[in-house]
């Protein structure tokens, strides 16, 4: 391969979708990891610093702003779409606060969807 | 002797010359003094006439001066009646009066809304006993002071509200934002204000605000959309996984019939998932936060994205479609807010066109606004039913079409939705020839 392989953290709480990005992802040639809660991203993040963070919003224990506030606090600078399934404004003005990239609400959208949106990250 | 005897004769008759000399003096005297007795007399007689003549005058004025005192005498006495009558009556009036006061002053008290009136200058004049109750504040010590500094208006986050924004009178749906009221121990609560001018003939004379603590209707929305955020995130949960697994399924080889029923399904979900969105948007209008946020939108990249959603379900149709923009036609408005209108204006004429149907979607630019008509060929709305289009739930009769299911929430945002962007929306429609609506908004 011509380009290092890109690196994408999937923030997901929900088992089944979590599997389903990741097939996605691994599919179009990325190296993925997955987290099921924040403190598990965060780990992730401090170890092996991805590319790109898929972040859900909800989820167990540590949620996705904690996640955000860890990424601010250490000015680490890869970008972030957030799938979530909440649409509050309160959420959406939250996350543009923290140099969010993209908000996308998951089932509006199809999995090639997400795809098409996190490969503009990956160039 | 002789000679003496005349000469004695002689002076007898002188003497008698003499005597009657004498007489007629005397005569003639008596006769100047009767002619001065007779002047006399009749200065007597006219002094006399004059005087009488007074004294009659006097009996007259005093008839006169006597007529005049009885007339004094009624005269006082109907005064005397008069000021007793006037002073029941204004006691009576009086008694009135302090019965409407009291009633009004109880009226005053026992609304629960907090009530101040000022004069043009913002003074205080009069508070209620609810103003009291809710500010800490008595109303008796605050006349006279500006109300602006006895009752500081703050926003959400405890900035306060400058002067030039609390005079306008606006009920809780025009006000976007919340304002809090500050008491007089530095708390502060939610509030609805109206606040009217008073106006004697033409003239202002000051103002009455009516102010309302919202602190539960607050509570009972913020529950609200609690809920709907938390009730909206299950059910989209689960529906993501459906739509994925559809969706993935569409890319798999499979046979036509297969293909033919993942289609549909996944069509459903995406339906579903546009419904829960709707929802919350709609739940969103209904409570009074939302508001549009303006960013420079181009047009024709926009309307090329809405159609392009559409377009298997308008080729499965057989429909055409047609997309007339001017190109690079910037607008500045909430450009969600704009494509869900037109999401929804396109998706009807879609749905709603029968196979072989034209839909047309086209941009003017107007003097100061934007003019989209998005024009169908299709059932058209009854006249009858024309003016519950705007109704939530509203479907029309000649649509019931059980493949065609719709909600009948889509026209409601909509109408809600163009307000909110400042806009108007407005329809015709001809049965079984089409309906063009036609969506004006500022550019």
């Amino acid at each position: 391969m011509d380009k290092p392989q890109k690196h994408v953290l999937v923030a997901e709480d929900e088992a089944f979708l979590l599997s389903m990005i990741r097939s996605l992802l691994t599919k179009n040639g990325v190296r993925v990891s997955t987290a099921r809660d924040g403190q598990e991203a965060i780990d992730s993040i401090d170890k092996d610093p991805p590319d790109l963070l898929l972040l859900d919003l909800l989820m167990p224990n540590v949620d996705g702003f904690a996640v955000l506030q860890h990424r601010k606090k250490k000015k680490l600078k890869f970008p972030v779409v957030v799938c979530t399934n909440l649409s509050d404004k309160k959420n959406i003005i939250k996350c543009n606060d923290f140099d969010v990239n993209e908000y996308l609400i998951k089932s509006d959208m199809d999995d090639d969807q997400i795809w098409n949106i996190a490969e503009k990250y990956l160039v | 002797m002789r000679k003496t005897i005349h000469s004695a004769s002689d002076g007898i008759a002188l003497k008698l010359k003499i005597l009657a000399k004498e007489k007629e003096d005397v005569r003639r005297k008596l006769v100047v003094t009767a002619k001065k007795l007779r002047l006399k007399a009749r200065q007597l007689a006219a002094t006399a006439r004059e005087k009488e003549v007074v004294r009659r005058k006097l009996v007259v004025t005093a008839r006169e001066k006597e007529n005049v005192r009885r007339k004094l005498v009624i005269t006082a006495d109907e005064l005397r009646m008069s000021r007793k009558t006037l002073e029941k009556k204004v006691l009576e009036r009086t008694k009135d009066l302090e019965k409407v006061r009291a009633k009004d002053e109880a009226i005053l008290a026992s609304i629960g809304e907090g009530l101040v009136a000022t004069d043009k200058n913002g003074r205080i004049l009069l508070v209620n006993k609810a103003f009291e109750r809710l500010l800490g504040w008595k109303g008796e010590k605050r006349k006279g002071k500006l109300l602006s500094e006895v009752i500081p208006i703050i926003d959400a986050n405890g900035k306060t509200i400058p002067e030039s924004e609390r005079a306008v009178t606006k009920t809780p749906k025009e006000r976007s934002m919340t304002t809090y009221y500050k008491r007089k121990n530095g708390t502060s609560f939610p509030v609805a204000v109206t606040v009217a001018p008073i106006y004697i003939g033409k003239e202002l004379i000051g103002t009455v605000t009516v102010f309302r603590d919202i602190t539960k209707e607050k509570e009972i929305e913020k529950a609200r959309s609690e809920f709907m955020s938390i009730a909206s995130h299950q059910l989209r949960t689960p529906l993501t996984a459906i739509r994925w697994v559809l969706s993935s399924l569409k890319r798999e080889k499979l046979t036509e019939e297969q293909t033919k029923l993942v289609k549909t399904a996944h069509e459903t979900s995406m339906n579903m998932a546009s419904t829960i969105r709707r929802m919350l948007m709609i739940s969103h209008l209904e409570e009074d936060g939302m508001e549009p946020e303006l960013e420079q939108v181009i047009l024709q990249k926009e309307l090329e994205k809405i159609t392009r959603l559409h377009d298997a379900h308008r080729q499965r149709s057989g429909l055409e479609l047609a997309l007339q923009c001017p190109q690079d036609l910037m607008v500045r408005t909430d450009k969600q807010l704009l494509i869900e209108i037109l999401d929804n204006l396109l998706s009807n004429a879609l749905k709603y066109t029968p196979r072989g149907g034209k839909v047309r979607m086209s941009v003017t630019k107007e003097k100061e606004s934007i003019r989209i008509d998005v024009a169908d060929t299709g059932y058209g709305i009854p006249q009858e039913e024309q003016k519950r289009i705007p109704e939530k739930f509203f479907r029309a009769s000649n649509v019931d079409s059980p493949v065609e299911a719709g909600t009948g929430i889509g026209l409601y945002m909509v109408y809600n939705i163009v307000r909110l962007i400042g806009g108007t929306i407005s329809f015709v429609s001809q049965e079984n020839k089409g309906t063009t609506f036609t969506l004006l908004f500022p550019s």
